[in-house]
C-alpha cells in the first residue's frame, strides 16, 4: 500500500468516525431535550434531596411528554426513605409489581447500576457479564456525565432493551442498528 | 524488609502448623497477616484466586461479597465445580476457605475468619461498616460502575486498594494499586474528566473472553502487590500490564501522580 492509499484510507477511517460522533451526539441532544436537570447532586453531596425532587418530577413529565407516554413499562417513582442509592419504580410486565432502582455514590456522572423487580420479571444491569440482564452499549456514551440525565432517560434505555428483547432478531444483531 | 531473621525462622518453625512452614522458610512474618483483614469485591476468576492466595498464605480475616451464583459459564476459569451451580458464589468460595484453614488440627490461632456476601455492592449499607473495619480492599469486580463505587469508599475510608481486570479479548490484564492520597486512584485514571476510557466489559447481547492464564497471572499479581502493602515490603507499583497476546509482557507504570482535577483526590485528600 503506498503512502496516498494509506492517507485517503486514514482519512475515509476520520470521516466515519465524524458521521458517528455526530450521530451519538444527536441522539444525547433529543434525550436531553426531553428534559435537562438544573440540580447536579450525588446521592452523598448536601443537595441530593433537592435532585430528588427534580427525578420524579422528570419522570412525570416523560410519562406526559409531548409524544405521549414514553416510559410505558414504569408506572411511578418514588425515593426510598431509607436508602440515599435506592428508588422505587413500579414496573408493568406480564402483571404490575414494584421495583428498586440502585444508584452508585457517583451518580448522576455514572448511570443508575440496576433495576429489579420483586419477582425478577425484569433484571437489568447498565454493566454485567450476563449479556441478557446487560443494557451495556445502549447506554454507554449517551449517559451525559455532567449529570443532565437522571433516572427517567435511563428508564427510557430500558425501554429500548425491552424493545429489544422482545424482538426475534438476535440481540446483538439488532444492537448494530441502535450503536 | 521486616522478614523473619534466619535464627527467627529456625525458632518459629517448631511452633507453627505443616501449612505455613515453607511461608515461615520464606521468613514470612505469619503473625502479621494472621491479624490482617482484606475485603475481597468479587468471587470470579480474579477474586477465587486472589482469596485462595490470601488464605493459603495465613491471612486472618476474609469478607467476600459477590452479586452472583455459579452457573456453567464459570467452568473456564478456577475455582467452582458441577455440583456449586446454582449457589452464591461467595458463599461456596467461603466455605472451602474454611474447610482449608479451619481443620480440627490446626490450632485456633491459625484460623481464618471468613465472612460471605451475596449482595450486590451498590447501595448496599454494610459496606461503609466492613471498608472502614479492614486493612486492604481487593477489587476482583467485572465493571466499571462497582470499580468506582470501591474506589469512592477506599478514598474516603483511606483504605489501600488493589484493582485487577481482563480486557475483552481475554488476553491483556490491567492492575492498579491505589494507596489513598498518594498514589492515582480509579477515578484519576478512568473518571469521566478523563481523556482514557475503560472499556464497559460488557456489551448487550454479547460476552466477552475470560481466559484462566491471564486471569491467574492478573490475580496472582493483585496477591502479590497487597501482600507487600500489608507487610510493607517491596516495590508497590502503580500499575503493571500483561499482555499475552503475541509474547509474554509484563510492564511496570511507575512515578504517576493522581490527577490534579480528581474530584475523589479533591473530595477526600486534604493536599487537593
Amino acid at each position: 500500500m503506498s503512502f496516498d492509499d494509506l492517507l485517503e484510507e486514514l482519512e475515509a477511517l476520520e470521516r466515519l468516525l465524524r458521521v458517528a460522533k455526530e450521530k451519538r451526539k444527536s441522539i444525547e441532544n433529543k434525550l436531553l431535550e426531553l428534559y435537562s436537570f438544573e440540580t447536579i447532586a450525588s446521592p452523598v453531596d448536601k443537595n441530593w434531596d433537592k435532585r430528588v425532587e427534580e427525578e420524579e418530577r422528570a419522570f412525570k413529565l416523560f410519562k406526559e411528554s409531548i409524544y405521549g407516554d414514553i416510559l410505558p413499562h414504569f408506572l411511578s417513582l418514588k425515593h426510598s426513605a431509607q436508602n440515599k442509592q435506592y428508588f422505587y419504580v413500579l414496573f408493568r410486565g406480564k402483571k404490575v409489581e414494584p421495583a428498586i432502582i440502585k444508584l452508585p455514590r457517583l451518580y448522576p456522572e455514572l448511570p443508575p447500576n440496576s433495576l429489579i423487580s420483586i419477582s425478577k420479571s425484569i433484571e437489568v444491569y447498565t454493566s454485567h457479564t450476563d449479556a441478557k440482564k446487560c443494557l451495556g452499549n445502549l447506554v454507554k456514551g449517551r449517559w451525559d456525565e455532567g449529570g443532565k440525565m437522571g433516572i427517567a432517560h435511563w428508564l427510557l434505555f430500558v425501554e429500548v432493551y425491552l424493545i429489544l428483547m422482545s424482538s426475534p432478531i438476535k440481540l446483538h444483531d439488532a444492537t448494530k442498528f441502535y450503536s | 524488609m521486616p522478614f523473619l531473621s534466619p535464627t527467627d525462622r529456625r525458632k518459629k518453625l517448631l511452633e507453627t502448623p505443616l501449612m505455613f512452614s515453607r511461608l515461615i522458610v520464606a521468613g514470612f512474618p505469619i503473625d502479621k497477616l494472621l491479624s490482617a483483614k482484606a475485603l475481597i469485591v468479587g468471587a470470579g476468576g480474579l477474586g477465587v484466586i486472589v482469596s485462595e492466595i490470601l488464605a493459603r498464605t495465613g491471612l486472618g480475616e476474609l469478607h467476600i461479597v459477590d452479586r452472583d451464583v455459579v452457573k456453567e459459564e464459570n467452568f473456564n476459569r478456577l475455582g467452582y465445580n458441577r455440583a456449586d451451580i446454582g449457589k452464591p458464589k461467595a458463599m461456596i468460595l467461603a466455605e472451602r476457605l474454611l474447610r482449608l484453614r479451619n481443620n480440627p488440627s490446626i490450632p485456633k490461632k491459625y484460623h481464618i475468619s471468613v465472612y460471605h456476601y451475596h449482595n450486590d455492592i451498590i447501595g448496599w449499607e454494610k459496606l461503609e461498616d466492613i471498608i472502614s473495619s479492614i486493612d486492604i480492599i481487593f477489587s476482583c469486580t467485572d465493571n466499571e460502575l462497582a470499580r468506582r463505587e470501591i474506589n469512592f469508599l477506599a478514598m474516603k475510608y483511606k483504605k489501600p486498594m488493589i484493582d485487577g481486570a481482563t480486557s475483552i479479548d481475554g488476553l491483556r490484564g490491567t492492575i492498579i494499586t491505589v494507596i489513598p492520597c498518594r498514589t492515582p486512584c480509579f477515578e484519576c485514571y478512568y473518571g469521566s474528566q478523563t481523556s482514557i476510557k475503560v472499556n464497559h466489559f460488557e456489551r448487550i447481547g454479547q460476552c466477552d473472553a475470560s481466559i484462566a492464564t491471564t486471569m491467574s497471572i492478573v490475580a496472582a499479581l493483585q496477591a502479590d502487590q497487597g501482600l507487600k502493602v500489608l507487610l510493607n515490603y517491596g516495590k508497590i507499583h502503580s500499575m503493571v500490564k500483561v499482555d499475552l497476546r503475541e509474547s509474554v509482557s509484563i510492564v511496570t507504570i511507575d512515578n504517576v501522580k493522581p490527577r490534579d482535577n480528581c474530584p475523589i483526590h479533591r473530595r477526600f485528600c486534604d493536599e487537593f
